[in-house]
């Protein structure tokens, strides 16, 4: 089973980016915020071949959460990709070294890049 | 022009110093050229101290030579000058606008001098340039707010009414639980846009255009809240809800505002308030004018976000606290309240929260703001002192104007006071206890004269005489001296009182004072920007000038002999203001106010005014004069510039309102998108009418999209923020992709896009704007020339890039179609849909690039545009 972890505050985009993925044979894992984020990743939990990551978030936001994931040797390899609506977010997730997705993102675009970090990870 | 004039004998003290002291910037020039005089108020305009200044040609302050040098010729040749444009310069450097009135004074047809007096209009100027490009800003901001509700109230609200409509025929038709889940939340997102775009056009209409309109009707505020109550029930099934209604909760208010407001409070009550704790509210309508209301919840409002609970957007810095999306719930509550001329507040601690609401029953004053003067300055006046013996001699100490001392009877100083230190020189300290032989000289002292003096005071009673004296410094000065012999009960003497003054400085006042007089009146008489006038002791109009008249509006034949108390506003004179400024001015010699006056004709004016109290040589109040400058046009120039800030702050905020309308727009859009591509998925291999229709929608949500991105362009072009990110590519191959990507959209229109570009036209533009010229013109093509061929080329020409996209549609309507305007589109909004910003944003970026678009009607018929780019080769 392939895990995703999606990190975004927005419950109505969490559910449905959780609700796509399971509805094409992913499962799902939703967290509010970076540090939701990072307790579900040290949890023992199966780890996720992919996380997708908003930017703007409270608590702990996304810049944040991607700094502290590639401090910790267990997170750093897990792919991130970054979905946000703002025009930078190339640059922004560049920063990041991350992929990037804007938003509003096709259900195909998202699919694709599930596909592409979980199938290849099987 | 009848001017009557009551001249007091004045000290020259007491006229140098109105003069002086004269708000108006005067001086005078000589036939050469130079100053030879100017006051307090001229240098302190400049900055220069008076040597700096008196004594040098004018022409060296002026910025602009060919201006004085035109000034002088025309006073000169006895021309008047009335308001003459010119720039000064500071000692700073900086350059002071005036406007100057001057003509020449003329002594037996001979130039004496010219009198002239400036006004500052620097600050006028420059509020005038602030108010153009305010104007032009605004004029902007109106322009872009009339997009935005256009945007947001029509092109985008029927996108998603279309979702709205398709997804609720289908969660009829389909019974795949997972469909059913899905269509559901299409719904719940297109709620939640819908509210969205509701509250951005609130937002807009309330920082934008000023104020949110309301319509004030009957309307009872329990039935609004019950309501409200309603919804809370329906959102937090189960939270307990208490209402108390006490009182008449009836009044003039517009009740699907108010609806709004309890809406928002208790919408973000039910977000926020504890479980355990019950939602109370109270209504109180005890009271006649206002009825109270409060709300209460349990939970506690951090305390960073308490002063940004009622500002807009505050959810992007804390984004924990946002109710809805936006943050605007609150700012649109407060300003719905402030409509209806209200109040709210809020507190939290200890775990609860409590919004109090103020609703006045009906419209109290008008929204408009008014200015209130400042309180006028209520000193006590200090009882006056009735004269014994301590008060006398603290008279007598006080008394600057004459020397007043006594002498033991040997000739030894006993006391002295501030006249002895001003005019001899000597403090209290080094004169007690010498012998006043020292203020005289010494061939007086050699001569006898001390003795003499005493001697005839001890005879006579007094002595009396004008002679020379001597100070502390050793110059001489012309004085008047009294000597009176002092006895006790029993006639023996106990000294002498001596008074002495400084007759120097008279002899030259008295020859000077003439001429100050006749200067003086000259000055005044032609001044037209302000009131200056005189009054006599008890407040009597004794003397009227011109800009008394067109100030005031009386003439002077009308207003000499009137209690100057015409001039105030009845509450003023009520308030004994007139007595208190009189009172003031005589006792500390001047008294400053700003406030209102009344003209003849009974309308206000806002004034500065300062009244100097004049005094004759033996200090009696014989009056005073008055000057009164109407400071209106100044105060509508800094309430100009208060609305100009708030301008200034709705631009910075439509600026913030873009960014985060986008933004926050896209957040529903994403749950959409995706939402009815699954939908799709799901359906089609179920029922394809349905997949069909779901597709449609989906292309609309696409629009959305779209339409979202295009209105931060528009608003980042038209508030200069406009970025180009410059890097080196090949236009062809960029050119390439985007008919690619366009392909699938040409061939559902039936088009066939024909490609002919140059190899290698490489230069340095921003990619991603370029490829947004390309999109929107094939896009516009595919929209207007459905059904025909569509040639996209691009080559080089000269130096520059060409993109070239015609089509085989209907043409431009007309050559000099405003094609490019930002609303204009070349068919009528009937036939095609979207948004004219295509090519708008096709025009702003080619002229970032410092290229250009061009567009016109082939010969063989449809549209051809021609976008030019200059090509900068990159290494």
């Amino acid at each position: 089973m392939h895990v995703v972890l999606v990190v975004e505050d927005d419950p109505d985009i969490r559910a449905t980016l959780c609700e796509a993925l399971e509805d094409n044979g992913y499962s799902a894992a939703g967290a509010a915020n970076g540090a939701e984020a990072l307790e579900y990743l040290r949890s023992g939990a199966e780890s996720p071949c992919l996380i997708l990551l908003d930017l703007m978030m409270p608590v702990m936001d996304g810049q944040t959460f991607r700094t502290e994931q590639r401090a910790d040797p267990q997170l750093a390899n897990i792919p991130v990709v970054v979905i946000s609506a703002y025009r930078d977010v190339e640059r922004q997730a560049n920063d990041l070294a991350a992929e990037f997705l804007q938003k509003p993102v096709r259900l195909e675009t998202l699919l694709e890049t599930a596909r592409k970090h979980c199938d290849a990870a099987a | 022009m009848a001017t009557a004039w009551f001249f007091p004998v004045a000290e020259r003290e007491d006229l140098q110093a109105f003069l002086d002291n004269a708000v108006v910037p005067i001086h005078q020039v000589d036939a050469d050229g130079i100053i030879v005089w100017a006051n307090r108020a001229e240098l302190e305009m400049l900055g220069y101290a008076p040597q700096d200044y008196i004594g040098h040609p004018i022409a060296e302050f002026h910025v602009d030579a060919d201006v004085i040098a035109d000034m002088l010729a025309r006073l000169s040749s006895g021309e008047t000058l009335h308001d003459y444009e010119a720039r000064l310069r500071t000692k700073a450097g900086a350059i002071r606008q005036v406007i100057v009135s001057s003509n020449v004074y003329r002594e037996d047809g001979k130039f004496v001098h010219t009198r002239c007096f400036t006004r500052d209009i620097t600050d006028k100027k420059r509020v005038e340039g602030e108010r153009d490009d305010l104007i032009a800003d605004l004029a902007r901001t109106v322009r872009l707010n009339e997009m935005f509700a256009s945007i947001l109230g029509h092109d985008l609200r029927n996108p998603l009414n279309a979702i709205v409509m398709a997804t609720q025929m289908m969660l009829g038709q389909v019974s795949d639980p997972k469909a059913q889940r899905a269509a559901q939340r299409v719904l719940s997102s297109s709620e939640r846009m819908r509210r969205m775009i509701d509250q951005l056009l609130d937002f807009s209409r309330a920082r934008m255009i000023g104020g949110l309109p309301i319509e004030r009707k009957r309307a009872d505020l329990a039935t609004i809240v019950r309501d409200a109550a309603e919804e809370v029930r329906f959102m937090r099934p189960g939270w307990p809800i208490e209402l108390a209604i006490e009182g008449d909760t009836e009044g003039a208010w517009d009740a699907s505002r108010l609806a709004q407001v309890m809406s928002n409070l208790l919408g973000n009550a039910a977000q926020h308030g504890s479980a355990g704790v019950p939602l109370q509210i109270t209504i109180d309508g005890r009271s006649p004018g206002t009825v109270h209301v409060d709300i209460t919840n349990g939970g506690t409002i951090p305390q960073d976000v308490m002063p940004l609970i009622f500002a807009p957007f505050r959810g992007r810095k804390y984004k924990d606290s946002r109710t809805q999306g936006l943050g605007l719930g609150l700012f649109i509550t407060e300003q719905i309240v402030h409509a209806h001329q209200g109040t709210i507040r809020v507190a939290s601690h200890d775990d609860k929260t409590t919004f109090s609401l103020d609703l006045p029953r009906a419209a109290v004053q008008p929204a408009t703001a008014t200015f209130e003067p400042p309180p006028a300055r209520t000193e006590e006046n200090p009882p006056v002192r009735r004269a014994g013996d301590d008060a006398l001699r603290t008279l007598v100490r006080g008394i600057r104007d004459y020397a007043i001392f006594m002498l033991e009877p040997s000739g030894h100083i006993q006391t002295w006071n501030a006249g002895a230190h001003a005019i001899i020189g000597y403090t209290a300290d080094e004169a007690i206890g010498r012998h006043f032989s020292i203020f005289y000289p010494r061939e007086d002292v050699e001569a006898g004269k001390l003795e003499r003096e005493l001697e005839i005071a001890r005879r006579d009673g007094h002595y009396e005489e004008e002679g020379v004296r001597v100070r502390k410094d050793g110059t001489r000065y012309w004085a008047s001296v009294l000597i009176t012999a002092l006895r006790d009960d029993v006639g023996e003497l106990v000294g002498y009182a001596k008074v002495v003054r400084d007759l120097t400085e008279r002899k030259f006042v008295e020859e000077r004072l003439r001429q100050d007089e006749e200067r003086f009146k000259l000055l005044v008489e032609g001044v037209k920007d302000y009131a200056i006038f005189m009054l006599d002791p008890f407040g009597n109009v004794a003397s009227w000038n011109a800009g008394a008249e067109r100030i005031k509006g009386y003439r002077a034949d009308e207003i000499i002999g009137r209690h100057f108390s015409l001039f105030y506003p009845e509450e003023d004179i009520r308030a004994g203001k007139t007595e208190m400024e009189l009172e003031v001015a005589a006792r500390e010699g001047r008294f400053e106010d700003e406030g209102w006056r009344v003209r003849k004709d009974g309308t206000r004016f806002w004034a500065n005014v300062i009244i100097t109290a004049l005094r004759d040589r033996d200090g009696r109040l014989v009056g005073f004069g008055k000057v009164t400058r109407d400071l209106t046009e100044r105060r509508r120039h800094e309430e100009e510039r208060v609305r100009l800030a708030q301008a200034q702050e709705a631009v910075r905020l439509r600026d913030e309102f873009l960014s985060m309308a986008s933004h926050e727009l896209k957040t529903p859009l994403t749950v959409l998108q995706l939402q009815l591509d699954g939908l799709c998925d799901r359906i089609r291999n179920v029922d394809t009418a349905l997949a069909e229709r779901i597709e449609r929608t989906n292309r609309a949500s696409g629009r959305l999209g779209q339409l979202v991105d295009s209105l931060l362009d528009v608003s980042r072009i038209a508030t200069g923020k406009f970025e180009l990110h410059p890097e080196s590519f090949d236009l062809g191959e960029v050119t390439s992709e985007v008919v690619e990507r366009m392909s699938e959209a040409a061939q559902a229109a039936s088009c066939r896009i024909e490609t002919e570009v140059a190899p290698q036209l490489v230069g340095t533009w921003d990619k991603f704007r370029v490829e947004q010229v390309i999109t929107n013109l094939l896009g516009n093509a595919i929209k207007y020339a459905a059904g025909g061929p569509i040639h996209v080329g691009v080559f080089a020409d000269h130096g520059e890039a060409v993109i070239e996209v015609s089509d085989r549609g209907p043409g431009l309507p007309a050559e000099d179609a405003q094609i490019f305007g930002r609303f204009e589109r070349a068919a009528s909004m009937r036939n095609y849909g979207g948004l004219g910003l295509g090519l708008y944003i096709v025009q702003q970026i080619a002229e970032a690039h410092g290229g250009s678009v061009a567009a016109c009607n082939a010969p063989e018929g449809g549209a051809r545009f021609l976008v030019r780019l200059p090509r900068k080769e990159s290494n």
